[in-house]
């Protein structure tokens, strides 16, 4: 496939480090293609839309124009940047009107057609499940954890890529494929509380407490996210909500690309799992040693159920070269008597019937 | 008193189908939306409650509620509608309606929104650390979040001295350009 056009945004140069530095080694490790857009600005995020539309797109169409400089296809793992960077994409091709409007308002028009997608639609459909697959090379079979996909990466689906936006399932998908236990949950695209965190703390305390209780509830001992803010929230804040409601919460936060890179062998500190608050180390360190716990016992009951299976085959085999002597023996006289059915043969006449 | 003012509904509502497409006539009060919002508990006035009231004309009272400024756009009331009403579209549109028209309304949003574009404007892309001190400073809640500075430091995630992105005269043209155009509309209506 042809290069993407790789749209940071604001967050993953500072707060959101560890997420840019992931995303960019696994994609390299997938052989994924990307040039960073650029020259690129801030996409205006939910304060642009909230303070004017024309002004939202008008942000977001300068991202457009500069990313065409180097690809028609453009991707923000932010699904903030995502969802502006798309919305302002679609309106602008579909309303010539509203292009003409837009583009009044920039230096330079933008004049192409680019398409955006999500870091997890690029995962899915530029290298795949497979393809990561076959890359694993740490066993993370012991990491429970739970896909958190937010607000913006189920919803509105005909910007997602998913096809049912209360139930998505890309970031499913790809966690499986990196081997991780993924556990089911309804909880998925609840939302954190976003940027409120910020003017009316109220809301994003109970919302990512909700969050973090049912994680914990579905069997989880991690939350994944691929959304800075959903981090920041979960995390960062996390020890704000335990403040607000007396709780004792210690939930590891992974970004996707974070246990897709550890699955596939780079080290924590590559990932950069010492910018979280809550540290994912001691929970890897158990899952990789569980991971080789739990296989030593599959290797073992996987081994006594081969000798019970070739006991059981030797006795067959015995009782079948018995069974062929007497017949054997008994050809010879003159009268055959009917034979009593063994065991063996009783099982193969109730399957018969 | 409560004034219904029929005419500034139908304006409002003609906007909304305009610029949001979606028609506020169409919600039949089924409360979907009202259900579905996880902010619900901080409103003055709940989603379906919002739908009614620009239906029969109690636009002022809508547009200076809390619930327009803290509406997190989730989006959830809008997959949800049965009646395909873009709930949270209205809602985005009302708050940029109530800031056009320079209305006096309740919460900080508009104080976190107004720091938050200033910083793009000024660098191009947002600087989190300086943005954040603004937004403290301007809404008067200096010690918001301070338990979080020296822990994020520490952690290399902000950037103390912010620096000017190349573009950054562009973006704050755009933003003059926009706020001159979207108050020129609303004086115009």
């Amino acid at each position: 496939m042809s290069t993407l056009a790789y749209y940071p945004g604001c967050s993953l140069r500072h707060s959101a480090a560890e997420f840019d530095v992931s995303t960019r080694l696994v994609l390299e490790a997938l052989s994924v293609e990307y040039a960073e857009v650029p020259d690129w600005t801030c996409c205006g995020s939910s304060p642009a839309h909230m303070t004017d539309h024309l002004l939202a797109q008008a942000l977001a169409a300068r991202n457009l124009r500069q990313a065409a400089l180097v690809s028609d296809r453009l991707f923000a793992p932010c699904p903030s940047c995502h969802q502006r960077e798309k919305n302002a994409a679609l309106e602008v091709r579909d309303d010539p009107a509203f292009r003409a409007e837009v583009n009044e308002l920039l230096d330079t028009p933008y004049d192409s057609d680019v398409s955006v997608l999500t870091l997890p639609e690029v995962l899915l459909q530029d290298s795949g499940p497979e393809k990561i697959r076959e890359r694993v090379q740490a066993d993370l079979c012991q990491l429970r954890v739970v896909p958190y996909y937010g607000c913006l990466l189920g919803r509105p689906k005909v910007f997602s890529g998913e096809a049912n936006d209360e139930q998505p399932v890309i970031m499913d998908i790809l966690l499986e494929a990196a081997g991780a236990d993924v556990r089911p949950w309804n909880y998925k695209t609840e939302c954190c509380g976003a940027s409120i965190g910020i003017p009316k703390a109220d809301i994003q305390r109970r919302l990512s407490r909700k969050i973090l209780k049912q994680a914990l509830e579905a069997g989880a001992e991690a939350v994944v996210v691929c959304c800075p803010l959903c981090h920041q929230n979960l995390d960062m804040r996390q020890r704000q909500v335990n403040a607000a409601f007396g709780t004792e919460y210690a939930v590891p936060v992974f970004y996707l690309t974070q246990v897709i890179g550890l699955a596939m062998g780079f080290t924590p500190q590559q990932m950069m799992l010492h910018k979280h608050f809550v540290d994912p180390q001691p929970l890897l360190a158990r899952a990789l040693e569980d991971a080789v716990v739990f296989r030593a016992e599959e290797a073992r009951i996987a081994a006594e159920k081969e000798a019970r299976r070739k006991v059981v085959e030797a006795a067959r085999a015995e009782k079948a070269a018995r069974r062929a002597a007497k017949k054997g023996g008994s050809a010879k006289g003159q009268v055959q008597p009917q034979d009593e059915p063994g065991p063996d043969e009783q099982e193969d006449s109730e399957a018969g019937e | 008193m409560i004034r219904y003012d029929a005419e500034a509904a139908a304006q409002l509502r003609d906007s909304i189908l305009q610029r949001v497409k979606t028609d506020v006539t169409a919600c039949y009060q089924c409360g979907n939306c009202t259900a579905s919002c996880p902010a619900v508990f901080t409103f003055d006035l709940t989603p379906n409650q919002v739908m009614r009231m620009l239906q029969v004309g109690l636009v002022d009272e809508v547009l200076r509620s809390k619930s327009v400024q803290l509406c997190v756009q989730c989006m959830t009331c809008t997959a949800r509608c049965p009646r395909e009403i873009d709930v949270a579209g209205v809602f985005e549109d009302l708050k940029t309606v109530a800031f056009a028209r320079r209305l006096d309304v309740p919460e900080d949003a508009r104080v976190f929104n107004k720091a938050f574009l200033d910083n793009v404007a000024r660098f191009g892309r947002l600087s989190e650390a300086f943005f954040l001190l603004r937004y403290n400073l301007a809404s008067r809640h200096l010690l918001n979040d301070v338990e979080l500075g020296l822990p994020m430091v520490g952690k290399g995630k902000v950037q103390v001295i912010p620096k000017k992105a190349a573009g950054t005269g562009e973006v704050a043209r755009i933003y003059r350009k926009a706020l001159d155009k979207a108050r020129a509309r609303e004086r115009v209506s």
